[in-house]
């Protein structure tokens, strides 16, 4: 799907959205991409996102369940305040990608890096703000604002190479210039029956990024998941358009998931 | 990769699109255009042509990469692929050809620190003119830390190029999908010289397949000499040449060369005795740069390649073919100071060939 038929689809839902709001807190059943966090006591697995789980009513952890084996993380999201058709948190991540990026290091089919990179301890630490409000029946507008960090070990071109592939690269940007700030809209809500969408754009400003300058990453996601009771399927797209070092390229994938809610 | 990860991943790529990573091109399409940044005049009318082909390995010099066996470099650094062209290019200006035909020339590619070879080899030689047709091109290969590439088959000219073309050759039937996906898509690159000549001069280039087990290579082969024989009947000059990773007919030796390494099946082209009469319709429809009597009488003085940067040349597998007439003795191989004037060793995997042709 090209970039700009995302932007219209994003234009379309947020104009019919408009004008009708929900209270905030009827809309805590699943987690998403606003500020709103689970109920305590509530957990939530993802089969290929994050699981998370409501620690307190205004707390909720959060980590993949597949990707925390090679690549060690936790994450937080604080639900701040609320009021009627307003809500806002933030949302801080903690990565150790050492272990990740020698996982990848290697020969043959996987190989993202060359065998001999030596991959630098590290540490990602992720933090946005989020704003979130309630724009139409159940509809939900949100904006995030963040910045990413990467203190490591001191490395040389040689033992960690620029690490461009697709959706990796701006996420690992941090690792070669030190932060990256970013910031999302998300847009969710039904759309019929147990259908929902969400639809989200995020940019990565990258600077003075090794081999390439001062660039940017977008991505784009649009997702249909569809809802019972406890259970959620999906089926989406993400787009990704960034400057690398051999120039403009746009990649999407496409997305599967399932979501149990215990 | 297992089986069934090779199998999730190419549903993956199906669902994705038919070419998520860009690497594909069409049958047949145009071909990249370079000039110089400064053009060098050029003879308007010459009486004749110097041709060189050369396989340059991507401006890597003699660093041992993981491919061959021989180390694990896969990336170079900015400063080393400067350092490899600057050699490679002091050994195009001591040659001076008209018409230079390369093979592995990278434009974009991680490996070589994204220097585009096509557009600095012509910035810093008398040649002013160039096409491009990528024989692998992927936004990422995800293997052994590749990552970008874009590398092919290079002419470049003093006089201008007009109708460049990239022809498709076969692709291997020896992969898996997801393999071929990523491997290279090998090409004949054609461009017309232009020239006041009375039939147009027509250059085919081409680097065949190395390590196909299933006839790939001998259907390269064959591509590229219907190229050359298409054009000629249609009453053409033309001047074939590349790298085609085959040896000539009547070689002394071939098999069981000492510089190959590889244990992996993927990457073993040490025995040629099945391929033996590949070329014969090349030299006996054509004139070569080194005429098949020359080189019987003396094989290793015409041999152009080894993996090993301890050792000396040990097969020959690049060549110039023409219908053109050859001037007398002037086809030559550049092995060493004392073959060519500079030690061509510490260049490429590959030692460049040329000759110097007689326009009509």
């Amino acid at each position: 799907m090209k970039p700009c038929c995302i932007k219209a689809a994003f234009a379309v839902l947020l104009f019919s959205a408009v004008g009708y709001g929900q209270p905030l807190k009827e809309l805590r059943q699943w987690s998403g991409e606003h500020a709103l966090t689970l109920p305590r006591g509530e957990s939530e697995i993802g089969l290929f996102s994050q699981s998370r789980h409501g620690l307190t009513d205004r707390v909720e952890l959060g980590l993949h369940p597949l990707l925390f084996f090679v690549l060690p993380h936790a994450e937080i999201k604080v639900h701040a305040e609320h009021g009627w058709r307003w809500a806002w948190g933030c949302r801080a991540r903690l990565a150790y990608p050492t272990w990740f990026l020698k996982l990848v290091s290697r020969e043959g089919s996987g190989g993202l890096l060359p065998k001999t990179s030596r991959p630098p301890h590290a540490l990602q630490l992720e933090g946005d703000v989020i704003g979130t409000l309630s724009l139409g029946k159940r509809q939900l507008a949100s904006a995030f604002l963040g910045l990413a960090v990467a203190p490591h070990q001191s490395f040389t071109a040689d033992e960690l190479p620029l690490l461009d592939f697709p959706f990796l690269y701006p996420r690992f940007a941090p690792l070669y210039n030190g932060f990256v700030p970013r910031s999302t809209v998300a847009f969710e809500g039904p759309l019929f029956s147990g259908l929902h969408y969400m639809a989200s754009a995020r940019g990565y400003l990258m600077l003075e990024l090794v081999d390439v300058g001062t660039t940017y990453a977008l991505e784009q996601a649009l997702t249909l998941e569809y809802r019972f009771e406890r259970l959620a399927v999906s089926l989406g797209t993400r787009a990704s358009e960034a400057e690398y070092p051999v120039g403009f390229r746009f990649h999407y994938l496409p997305y599967f998931g399932v979501r149990v809610r215990l | 990769m297992s089986q069934s990860s090779a199998a999730a991943l190419l549903a993956w790529l199906a669902i994705a699109g038919c070419d998520p990573f860009h690497t594909g091109f069409d049958d047949v399409e145009g071909a990249q255009s370079y000039r110089a940044r400064t053009l060098t005049a050029a003879d308007d009318s010459p009486a004749t042509l110097l041709v060189m082909t050369y396989n340059i390995k991507f401006a890597g010099g003699r660093i041992d990469f993981f491919f061959d066996c021989h180390g694990d470099r896969v990336l170079m650094s900015k400063v080393e692929v400067t350092a490899h062209l600057n050699g490679l290019a002091e050994k195009i200006r001591q040659v001076n050809p008209d018409l230079l035909i390369l093979q592995e020339v990278d434009v974009n590619s991680k490996r070589s620190a994204h220097v585009d070879q096509m557009q600095w080899l012509l910035d810093h030689t008398d040649l002013n003119y160039g096409v491009y047709a990528s024989q692998w091109k992927a936004d990422f290969v995800p293997s052994d830390g590749i990552g970008a590439i874009d590398s092919g088959n290079g002419i470049l000219s003093k006089y201008p190029l007009s109708h460049a073309e990239r022809i498709a050759l076969p692709l291997r039937s020896d992969q898996s999908g997801l393999e071929r996906y990523f491997y290279l898509k090998r090409n004949v690159l054609t461009a017309r010289l232009v020239l006041a000549t009375p039939e147009p001069i027509t250059v085919v280039a081409t680097h065949s397949e190395a390590y196909a087990k299933d006839g790939t290579k001998q259907a390269h082969v064959e591509r590229f000499t219907r190229e050359l024989d298409r054009r000629s009947e249609q009453g053409q000059w033309v001047i074939g040449a590349g790298d085609l990773n085959t040896l000539p007919p009547g070689s002394e030796k071939q098999f069981d060369f000492p510089d190959s390494v590889c244990t992996d099946e993927d990457f073993v082209a040490d025995d040629y005795r099945s391929e033996s009469e590949l070329l014969v319709p090349l030299y006996e429809r054509y004139r070569s740069a080194i005429e098949l009597g020359e080189y019987k009488e003396d094989n290793t003085r015409h041999f152009t390649h080894t993996t090993d940067k301890n050792g000396f040349w040990n097969r020959k597998l690049d060549y110039i073919f023409t219908n053109l007439k050859v001037v007398d003795g002037s086809g030559q191989t550049h092995q060493d100071a004392a073959s060519g004037g500079l030690s061509t060793m510490p260049l490429s995997d590959h030692a460049p060939v040329s000759v110097e042709l007689e326009l009509p």
